[in-house]
This record gives structure tokens, C-alpha cells and sequence, in this order.
């Protein structure tokens, strides 16, 4: 596993998922990107499947070196990258008709300004993890006081909510809804569970098709006009879900021993036919 | 009979100072010809994601900059073709993955270091000096040559993981060499570069040896367009750098050979074929 350990103790759903993976035979060994010298130009793979749990780039590239070296990772190289990216991400989740924000990118925040005329808006570092770096913008005055930055930033219309963070994490097919308080380091509590509605589980499991995850982690808001997804992390802490660590247990498992897999789609293969192709 | 492609190309405005001759000819021979063309500057758009189809048969990713790779990548999601190929471009931008490609494909690459902090290289010293790179840079920026505890220190900004190679001194000028399809062309050039007549550099033949080791570049990625820097040392070449979309500065007819290239990959997108071997060499998604 490819961990990251951000406060430097180990998630607890880890840890008792690699407890229980040691019980059921597998050989089980983590490493933590940021702590190795590490030889790209040697890189070789040497594990049946790789579980890619941290978020840092030096991560995603030493998963990206796995990937080209042929492998098998959980979730899959090209989806942690194509939802890491929220850019990209945006795009897929927009063409699955996943209810989310109207999205934009661009590198002159000053460009900006007709469409704040239409909706505030709400400005994120492209790769972006935890909240880290988003700034929401309702006027030009704070639009000019948004500092450049060298990376490329999503922007979407901002959705006022309930005031409550909803999250749903998945586990292959099965969905869990956790809200909370929103606050700027709400991501480290724990929420309290709540029903899925048939609506949340629809939206959940198109999210994982067209990203092609598997252990994945869901934000949501709700709107007027229902609830609209504004971020999608692979491989999240799972925090205020009960008993989840068995059921990650098995997804691995299967995973690993081949009866689940996963790929990243073409869009194309997905999109509803319009019109006579001749 | 057949419709001339449409093509755009994904830019980057340069100050009017700079001197970028190869980009704007390229579209005007490939527009005398027939072809759309359109320029598209990313970092000075607001594109919709949400609307963001592809209306071009043919994306040429001209711009190095964070937010056109990802109105690339978004492009590529929504099923638009891409040269090079979005998967190729990402992958060529992070050294991590670029050194493992270059060296599995049997290009001579000098020995590869990645860490944390600078602490952790610091053993490596002792075996001789490192040249200490970021690992998302581009077009030699940032690269500095460190011997010492101190210089090693100094490089490291603590901004993200330290990528490291071990230094070979040079037996002479950095040999840029360029590819066009069948084409291989050599540039040598002062390192580091301080003028304009400095980057033109000056054209060499390209020997045997060398063609070799560019084609083994292209073929790791499956692309025929690319540029790699190379060091001839007293071990024999080493590639240090590699470029899905390089300058061709210096390249006599640059522009014609890159509109011949452009079009014909353009000819096969708008037929619905692919135009590189890349998904063949394993970048797809």
C-alpha cells in the first residue's frame, strides 16, 4: 500500500484493514512515498496488487511508474489520476449527467467577473485535497484580492447549502451517508450516519462508473434543485462509518484474488446514441 | 472529396520580445493548404467544462503550461484527439515516470534519485555530484549541479520531493536533438543558454548512435514528434531531458516538416484513426 500519513499517525480504517488482511494469509507491506530514496530508473513491481491510499504527487507518480510497468492497483492508476484531477474530473462527471456545479478553468482570475455577475463562485487549486487552497469569491473586490497562483484552479458556481457537509463513501456497491457541521477542518471529524436515498445511491455509483473507482469518497451540497456532487477522492478515510474495515477487508480481497476489477471508460462507450450515425 | 481538417492548437502568448518563429508559420501553411486553424489560449480563456466538446478533428498541445495539460486532459475525456496524446504529454511531465519509460525502453539515462528532503541524498555525495531537478519542471528551469551538504540544502525549496541524477561531466556542447516523424534533427548548444544565438545553437549530423537512441524515445512513448537533450560524456551519451512539444529552434524548415506532420495526423483523426502508436507503447486512459 502507498500510504500518506498526514497528522503522522495511520488512519485507523487502515490500520484495521491491514489487520485483517494479515489474518486472512496476505502479506502485507506499506510504504510511505515521502520517506524513501526511491529509484525510478529501477522501479520494479513486486506485490500481486498495489493499494493506492495516499493523495501526494510523489505518490501518484510512483503509482504512475507501477502502472506503466504493468501493475495491478487498487483503485486503478488512471482513475486515482483522471479524479485527483479535478479538471478532468469535472469533464467525466459532467458526461455521466452526475448533478454537480457548473465548472470552469482558468489561469486570469480576472476573467472571472461576468460570470460572478451570474452566480458567486467558489475557486479550487486543481489538485486540490482536504480543502486545502479553495476560496469563495462573490464580488470583484474579492476577486481581485484572489493571489495568482502557478497552478491551474477549477471554478464553480457556488451552491449555498444546508449548512451541513454531506458525504457518501463507497465500497464497491455499497453506499454510506455521513453529514456533519460544515467547518474549514471538518474533514478531520467524524460525521454522523444517515440514510441513503435511493437518489444518493444513483448518484454515487454513476460517480464510480465514470471515474472507474471502487473505494472512493463523495462531497456533496444541498441545493434547491436537489443534491449536486463538488468533489470525488479515491480511497477517503471512511470517518463516522461503522464497521467499514471488514467490508474494505473483502472489496481488497476479491479485488486482489480478480473478481472485481475496474478500469477507467471511454466517455464515448457511455454517451446514450443521438441521432442516425449514417 | 474529402473536407479539409479543422485543427487547433493550444498556445501559450509569448511577451512580444520573444522571438517564437516556428509556431505561427506552421499554422500558415497548414491554413494554405486548406485546413482550419484555430489558436486557443487556456491560460487566458475561461473554458467551460461543462460545454466542453471537441470541435477540432485534431488538438496540437503547443503549450507547456499546468492549465492547458488540463484542458487537454479534459479535451481527451470528452473523446477529442490530442497530439501528442494527452496520456503521453502527462506522462512526460513528471521525470519520475519519464526516467522509468526512458530506461525500460533501453535509452541510457544517468542513475535516479527521488526523496523527501535533501537529507536523505546527502549519502550520495559522496560517490560524486548530483544535478538536482523539480520533478514537474520543464525546459531546464530550476536545474542546478550540487556537490556539496550545503548546495544540496540550498537546492531543496521544500516545496515537494527532491528528483535527483547522478552528474557526468560533458566532453562537449549539449546535443538537442529533434524528431519529425522519420526525422532526426541535431542541434548542438552552450548549456547554460544566455542569448537568443545561444538557443539557435548550431546543426550537426546525427550520427548512428544517436538516431538509435532518439528512435527508442519515440518508441517508448509511440510518438514521432518529440525533442530530447542529450550529454556525450566519457560514458557515452546520456539523455537528460525530453520534451513532448520542444521549441525546434535551430531546426532549418522547422515549420514545413512540422505542417507535413500535423496534417497527416490530422488527415487520420478526422477519419476516425488513430495517429500514434501510444495506446500500442501502454499510455492510454
Amino acid at each position: 500500500m502507498l500510504v500518506r500519513r498526514v497528522p503522522p499517525v495511520p488512519s485507523p480504517v487502515l490500520v484495521e484493514v491491514f489487520e485483517l488482511l494479515s489474518q486472512r494469509g496476505f502479506q502485507v507491506e506499506s510504504g510511505i512515498a515521502e520517506e524513501l530514496v526511491v529509484r525510478p530508473d529501477r522501479l520494479a513491481v513486486d506485490h500481486d496488487l498495489y493499494v493506492l491510499k495516499s493523495h501526494t504527487e510523489l505518490s501518484l507518480s510512483l503509482a504512475a511508474v507501477l502502472d506503466t510497468q504493468g501493475a495491478r492497483m487498487l483503485n486503478p492508476y488512471r482513475c486515482c489520476a483522471a479524479t485527483q484531477d479535478k479538471i478532468v474530473a469535472a469533464r467525466r462527471l459532467h458526461a455521466a449527467g452526475v448533478p454537480a456545479p457548473r465548472s470552469w478553468v482558468t489561469g486570469d482570475f480576472s476573467l472571472l467577473r461576468s460570470l460572478l455577475d451570474e452566480t458567486p463562485l467558489i475557486v479550487k487549486p486543481h489538485r486540490g485535497h482536504r480543502g486545502a487552497g479553495i476560496t469563495v469569491v462573490k464580488n470583484a473586490s474579492e476577486l481581485a484580492s484572489l493571489t495568482p497562483t502557478d497552478t491551474p484552479m477549477l471554478v464553480q458556481e457556488y451552491v449555498e447549502g444546508s449548512g451541513e457537509d454531506l458525504k457518501l463513501y463507497v465500497v464497491g456497491e455499497q453506499v454510506f451517508a455521513v453529514r456533519k457541521p460544515f467547518s474549514e477542518s471538518s474533514f478531520t471529524v467524524a460525521g454522523r450516519p444517515v440514510p441513503v436515498t435511493s437518489e444518493l445511491r444513483e448518484i454515487a455509483l454513476a460517480c464510480g462508473r465514470v471515474l472507474g473507482l471502487g473505494l472512493y469518497g463523495l462531497d456533496l451540497v444541498d441545493s434547491r434543485d436537489g443534491p449536486l456532487v463538488v468533489d470525488v477522492n479515491y480511497f477517503p478515510g471512511y470517518k463516522g462509518v461503522p464497521d467499514v474495515a471488514p467490508l474494505i477487508a473483502d472489496y481488497i480481497e476479491d479485488y486482489a484474488n480478480g473478481s472485481e476489477s475496474l478500469s477507467l471508460p471511454e466517455l464515448e462507450a457511455l454517451a446514450e446514441p443521438v441521432g442516425p450515425t449514417h | 472529396m474529402r473536407r479539409a481538417p479543422a485543427i487547433a492548437f493550444l498556445l501559450t502568448r509569448h511577451p512580444p520580445t520573444r522571438v517564437s518563429p516556428v509556431m505561427p508559420e506552421v499554422a500558415r501553411q497548414l491554413a494554405r493548404r486548406g485546413a482550419t486553424v484555430e489558436g486557443i489560449y487556456p491560460d487566458e480563456a475561461v473554458t467551460d467544462l461543462t460545454s466542453l466538446d471537441p470541435r477540432h478533428d485534431l488538438y496540437v498541445l503547443k503549450s507547456g503550461t499546468d492549465t492547458a495539460l488540463s484542458v487537454a486532459g479534459a479535451l481527451h475525456a470528452a473523446g477529442a484527439a490530442i497530439l501528442n496524446p494527452y496520456p503521453v504529454a502527462a506522462a512526460c511531465r513528471d521525470k519520475i515516470v519519464l526516467t522509468r519509460v526512458l530506461r525500460r525502453a533501453g535509452v541510457p539515462i544517468p542513475d535516479t534519485f527521488v526523496a523527501g528532503s535533501f537529507a536523505q541524498l546527502e549519502p550520495l555525495l559522496s560517490d560524486g555530484p548530483l544535478v538536482v531537478k523539480p520533478y514537474r519542471g520543464s525546459q531546464g528551469r530550476g536545474v542546478r549541479i550540487v556537490r556539496s551538504a550545503g548546495e544540496l540544502e540550498t537546492a531543496d525549496d521544500g516545496t515537494g520531493p527532491l528528483f535527483a541524477q547522478r552528474y557526468h561531466a560533458p566532453t562537449g556542447r549539449d546535443r538537442k536533438l529533434y524528431c519529425i516523424g522519420e526525422q532526426v534533427y541535431g542541434v548542438k548548444r552552450v548549456w547554460p543558454v544566455t542569448s537568443y544565438a545561444d538557443k539557435l545553437g548550431e546543426p550537426f549530423r546525427v550520427g548512428e548512435a544517436l538516431r538509435e537512441v532518439a528512435a527508442r524515445c519515440g518508441a517508448a512513448f509511440g510518438i514521432g514528434l518529440y525533442g530530447l537533450d542529450v550529454v556525450e560524456t566519457e560514458h557515452g551519451p546520456f539523455v537528460v531531458d525530453f520534451s513532448s512539444f520542444p521549441g525546434f529552434k535551430g531546426v532549418p524548415d522547422a515549420a514545413a516538416a512540422l505542417a507535413d506532420f500535423i496534417w497527416e495526423a490530422a488527415q487520420r483523426t478526422r477519419a476516425g484513426e488513430p495517429y500514434s502508436t501510444a495506446a500500442h507503447a501502454g499510455f492510454t486512459g
